[in-house]
């Protein structure tokens, strides 16, 4: 299970310490977002290095749409100032942590908003809510026959009918 | 809102990662689904087995291997290898030989279970076991992994021979059991790898010596076809007790990684890198340190004992300047010797890809000479990867 460590409050920053970045989505809807909340996500952070070696500000470019993406804001907005294990493996202080279920809350939603949340998270870099959505995708399928996984999964039987018969592909349920 | 069944791609990476959190048999259900995940995700997600000494994690690898899964398993993986999880009840007796291979039944049983089933796979090729290192000083948690140990080489030796095995590593063994690793079924095992990791877990500096100087020299006698050897050890090794590399030579060796091993001229070290140097292509050395016990409080006494970087630069820089990867760590000088009764000199404070050489301990004159001696070797080294 992922693992959270919270920090004193005295190491958060404060608000509005934290530099804005406009993070445009794939259906061009800008979004201005504080850069500590983005921290989480290595790809951000890579990119918010690049500009201060150019000493330029750029918009972000996302390939997902603002719908998901305000859905990963919501997320590091609520992780802001904290450690998580996966995403701060040398950071985070040892210790037992309370076990995420805002988590399970937070991606209470249906299989095709799972799946892009996980995209948009790989692309994102943020291993924790990678995580969190790769246990929520198996939890959805978790004990379900062959025929309830394709439809929770939206994929078709492509099987000739011997393959579906032969023994490396024998479906169990 | 998304429409009805649209098609989202994820890498399949992701679905890896989404595998991974399922038990083998949901695992198997969804490879029945469509082709995509049959094809694709069943070799990926099955072809590492990761195994804890955990009831649970024993009885899914078995499962795994047991079933037409087993023929996508290239590597299993044993981590946290430990008996005590089964054997708490047991821990208050007075554990004897015989009375521990009682008390281990379990785990036994379930390896046994486990490597009876390695002749059913096709491409098992990797197997690492890294016993858990947490033994406190509980004298039954050691008798307990010291029986799991040997009983794990002794099944290993059984059960792998079928098997086209080339990598095996034996990570935080401990050296007491080592005779395990020279009976003729093991050096058979031996006779194939490719790759071999021996990690000693040793208690201080004076254990082990049986093992380093008589059962390691066998070993790599009969692992002739190895190109990538790693020995490391939790404690410096090489000076009291000695190690002996004297006779080993292995033909094909292209890596060779050193941990914990010290350049103490009766180890050989030094010989056993130059005579590999025709083929080294991968040097890694991690606290390979050159040390000799104080004689007496006064630090000052008998430094011709110690064996500076520009001594062990001019014996090796011939060999090390053809290597295509060289790297070098060194920890510093750890807590427990600052003040401890041994003195530890620093000769090889460097490192291929680090510019900057900080010195922490040594006497200032050898310092002095190292550093020359460093920068010889540092400009050497850029030479090479400016491609000249």
């Amino acid at each position: 299970m992922p693992t959270i460590v919270s920090v004193d409050d005295s190491t958060v920053p404060g608000e509005g310490s934290s530099r804005l970045l406009l993070l445009v989505s794939s259906d061009n809807k800008h979004i201005v977002v504080e850069e500590d909340i983005m921290s989480r996500s290595r790809f951000i952070s890579k990119q918010v290095e690049g500009f201060e070696a150019t000493s330029q500000r750029h918009a972000i470019l996302l390939p997902f749409s603002s719908f998901v993406l305000n859905k990963v804001i919501e997320y590091c907005s609520h992780y802001r100032g904290y450690y998580l294990l996966e995403d701060d493996p040398d950071a985070a202080p040892p210790g037992r942590s309370p076990v995420r279920e805002w988590d399970q809350e937070f991606l209470d939603v249906d299989r095709n908003m799972l799946l892009r949340i996980i995209k948009a998270a790989h692309y994102l870099e943020i291993k924790s809510l990678v995580g969190s959505c790769a246990r929520a995708i198996a939890d959805m399928i978790r004990g379900k026959t062959t025929e309830e996984m394709r439809e929770i999964l939206g994929v078709e039987n492509d099987f000739t009918p011997e393959e579906e018969h032969s023994p490396s592909s024998k479906c169990t349920g | 809102m998304p429409p009805e069944h649209p098609k989202i791609r994820i890498p399949d990476e992701l679905w890896v990662k989404i595998i991974s959190s399922l038990p083998p048999r949901d695992c198997r259900t969804l490879r029945g689904t469509c082709r995509t995940f049959n094809d694709v995700f069943t070799e990926r997600a099955f072809s590492q087995l990761v195994c804890t000494s955990t009831a649970s994690s024993l009885n899914g690898v078995c499962q795994c291997l047991e079933s037409d899964l087993s023929e996508y398993v290239a590597e299993i993986q044993y981590r946290h290898w430990s008996a005590t999880q089964h054997s708490i009840q047991d821990r208050a007796r007075t554990p004897d030989v015989q009375s521990i291979f009682q008390s281990r039944k379990t785990i036994g049983a379930w390896f046994k279970r486990m490597a009876s089933s390695f002749h059913a796979t096709r491409k098992l090729q990797s197997l690492i076991f890294i016993f858990d290192p947490n033994l406190q000083s509980v004298p039954s948690l050691y008798e307990d992994r010291l029986a799991l140990q040997n009983l794990t080489i002794k099944l290993l030796a059984t059960f792998s021979s079928r098997l086209n095995l080339q990598n095996l590593s034996l990570v935080n063994i401990l050296p007491i059991g080592g005779d395990e690793l020279v009976v003729p079924a093991f050096l058979g095992v031996l006779a194939g790898l490719r790759y071999l990791t021996i990690s000693m877990h040793l208690f201080d500096t004076s254990d082990g010596g049986h093992f380093h100087q008589t059962i390691l020299p066998v070993i790599l006698r009969h692992s002739v076809l190895l190109t990538s050897l790693t020995l490391t050890s939790t404690h410096d090794v090489g000076s009291e007790p000695g190690i002996s590399l004297h006779d080993a030579t292995l033909p094909e060796l292209l890596s060779l990684e050193l941990g914990h091993i010290l350049f103490d001229e009766r180890t050989g070290v030094e010989e056993f890198i130059l005579r590999h140097s025709g083929s080294l292509q991968r040097l890694k050395l991690e606290n390979c340190r050159s040390t000799r016990p104080a004689p007496s409080a006064d630090l000052a006494q008998e430094p011709e004992q110690a064996r500076s970087w520009v001594e062990i630069y001019r014996h090796l820089s011939g060999a090390l300047g053809k290597l295509d990867e060289l790297i070098v760590i060194e920890d510093g000088i750890r807590p427990m010797n600052v003040n401890g009764p041994a003195r530890i000199f620093r000769y090889s404070i460097w490192d291929a890809n680090v510019r900057q050489w900080v010195v922490s301990g040594g006497d200032r004159r050898e310092v002095e000479e190292d550093s020359v001696a460093l920068k010889e070797f540092q400009a050497m080294i850029m030479l090479k990867q400016s491609g000249l």
